[in-house]
């Protein structure tokens, strides 16, 4: 198995395979001033720019949070409802405050999922990656493998509580500070320190436990 | 898959660590349906009406406005392009096109929605970005960019500042348009530089003509944009030439001319007589009203040396060179237009210039087209040579 052991460039290039999805967050574009200011003011035009510019990482976001708690088909509701609650405090988001405006938009989109997953009874717990979600192509070796690895982080994901798995998501996938989730979610820096530090420990035994069997 | 792990920003060593950004990229996130862009826009537009908005109607055609449409195309394709560089990373349908709008204070009260489907974004980039820009009329919301919305039509757009020359054109409403508008500054200093240097060198206004000197002659304009401005140079023994003028914007324009000679004029005399300059040309501007300032450009060593002389900058009287010991050396700073100096509160010329003053302090100031200003002062000894140099403040 270890001959058969894809190299870093191989990864690279499955991994740009997802697309935007892939991109490092704070390298992804934010929306044009004149923009922003036409979405405060609520032209339609600039809403729709506002939409297609952060759609794909609130999509993101609310997916993984919710697939993360067994209702993953709800994810594209919590869109809807995060980008609602965007656009009636957007006139509210100063452009020369501290934070960017994808960030503010991930912490408003947290908070939709969050009160969700708060305000009803979690389904199912552990939820498997389907096949068909993962990417394929022409080897299946490391298609194997990257299920694999998802699954793993998936198993991971699905047994933290929905505010550590929150903590994670946004330092993870979305290059966060430890002071911007902390806003995000409405606790101390320490409790965001200590909120990574159990999902790091959950996800480095799921991806252990998949090192393990394929050593084997 | 490599299962590097990397160590997060967490300070405690027995942190286990977050894996490489290409590990957690395994757990993917399918593709939102087709429809969500438009199933969260729609939800929006149920719940948040657009209705802080203001309505413009289309402006009526203008007979004579003599304002074609000149660009649009041209600006449109510019629109598209960033149009698709903006949507280009998320595939999506073509934006939706807002109501006619123009930019009221976020602060102004709701007035009702007025749809109309196929208006489209105006973005209209100022340089200097405080302009004021109005369409049909109605101004926007500033600093640039300003932004409106606009229905299908003509609409008049107008840029004006003080200190620039106003920009006016009509636009179509119904596409997308950003418009960059540089606004030329309305004071322009003229620099001409002419072959062979004795030639006299004239600036017409339409049909005003105003002598400015020789090879190196400066005048300082203030543009009318109905003017029709032309340089003209003439020498005996040389075929006069006149040349429209055209302006780049900026804040110093400068016109290069060379003559031909004449073939049916009679040879040039060789030897210097009275009224005769070293070229051998005779001086058309003596005895002419002559700024002593554009003189030093026709090589008068005296008025170079000292622009003074008739000036009287430190109040001993006209002409009275007694006691200027010191010289100073003035000019700009590298990149730096030429500007108007004054020392003492008197204006002695444009940079480059050399002056000759009392020892002791003096205030140097100078003042460029534009109307900024930077100013020093410095103290000469007797006999001192001193070079300063000035710079615009930054904006």
């Amino acid at each position: 198995l270890a001959s058969q052991a894809p190299s870093k460039a191989d990864v690279s290039v499955v991994a740009q395979v997802s697309g935007p999805e892939g991109e490092r967050e704070r390298e992804r574009p934010e929306l044009d001033g004149a923009a922003l200011v036409a979405a405060q003011r609520g032209e339609r035009w600039a809403r729709r720019a506002l939409v297609v510019t952060y759609q794909a990482r609130v999509h993101a976001l609310t997916w993984r949070l919710m697939a993360g708690a067994g209702r993953r088909d709800q994810a594209e509701d919590l869109v809807q409802e995060a980008f609602l609650r965007v656009f009636r405090a957007l006139p509210r988001f100063s452009a020369a405050g501290p934070a960017r405006l994808s960030t503010w938009i991930l912490t408003i989109a947290t908070r939709a999922v969050i009160d969700e997953l708060r305000r009803r009874a979690p389904g199912q717990a552990v939820v498997p990656v389907a096949l068909d979600e993962l990417p394929g192509g022409e080897r299946p070796d490391l298609h194997s493998e990257q299920r694999s690895v998802g699954r793993a982080i998936a198993r991971a994901v699905a047994s933290l509580s929905p505010e550590v798995r929150a903590a994670f998501v946004l330092r993870a996938y979305h290059d966060m500070g430890y002071g911007e989730i902390a806003e995000a979610l409405d606790v101390g820096v320490g409790t965001v320190k200590s909120r990574l530090w159990r999902a790091r420990a959950a996800l480095q035994q799921h991806l252990h436990e998949v090192h393990g069997e394929q050593g084997r | 898959m490599t299962m590097t792990i990397s160590n997060d920003d967490d300070e405690r060593d027995d942190a286990p660590a977050l894996p490489e950004r290409d590990v957690l990229d395994a757990w993917m996130v399918p593709a939102a349906t087709p429809d969500l862009t438009e199933r969260v826009l729609a939800q929006v537009e149920a719940a948040l009406p657009m209705g802080h908005v203001v309505t413009l109607p289309a402006a009526r055609r203008r007979g004579g406005l003599g304002l074609a449409v000149v660009g649009v195309a041209m600006v449109a394709a510019a629109a598209l392009v960033l149009g698709l560089a903006q949507w280009g990373r998320t595939p999506a349908p073509a934006p939706a096109l807002p109501a006619v709008v123009a930019a009221p204070p976020l602060d102004a009260e709701p007035s009702p929605a007025v749809v109309v489907p196929a208006s489209a974004p105006l973005v209209v980039h100022t340089m200097p970005r405080d302009a004021t820009v109005r369409v049909d009329g109605l101004p926007l919301t500033g600093p640039s960019p300003f932004v409106a919305s606009l229905q299908p039509g003509p609409h008049r757009l107008e840029v004006e500042r003080d200190g620039y020359l106003p920009f006016e054109r009509v636009i179509e409403g119904g596409t997308a348009l950003e418009l960059p508008v540089e606004l030329p500054l309305r004071q322009v200093l003229l620099v001409v530089s002419v072959d062979p240097p004795e030639a006299l060198v004239s600036l017409w206004e339409d049909e005003l003509r105003t002598p400015l000197g020789r090879d190196g002659a400066r005048q300082l304009l203030s543009r009318d944009p109905d003017v029709r401005y032309e340089v003209e140079a003439t020498a005996p023994g040389f075929m006069s030439r006149r040349i429209p003028l055209v302006f780049r914007g900026g804040a110093d324009e400068v016109v290069t001319m060379s003559l031909m000679r004449d073939p049916a004029a009679p040879p040039a005399p060789t030897v210097g007589a009275s009224g005769v300059g070293a070229s051998g040309l005779k001086d058309p501007f003596r005895g002419a009203r002559v700024d002593p300032l554009e003189s030093r450009a026709s090589g008068s060593s005296s008025d170079l040396l000292d622009p003074f002389r008739k000036r009287s900058a430190d109040g001993k009287g006209k002409g009275d060179d007694s006691g200027k010991t010191a010289v100073l050396r003035i000019g700009t700073d590298t990149g730096a237009s030429p500007a108007m100096v004054y020392v003492d509160g008197t204006r002695v010329g444009f940079t480059p210039l050399k002056v000759k003053v009392t020892p002791g302090r003096h205030t140097v100031k100078w003042v460029w087209p534009d109307s900024m200003s930077s100013k020093t002062t410095i103290t000469l000894e007797a006999g001192e040579s001193e070079v300063v140099k000035g710079s615009p403040p930054a904006r």
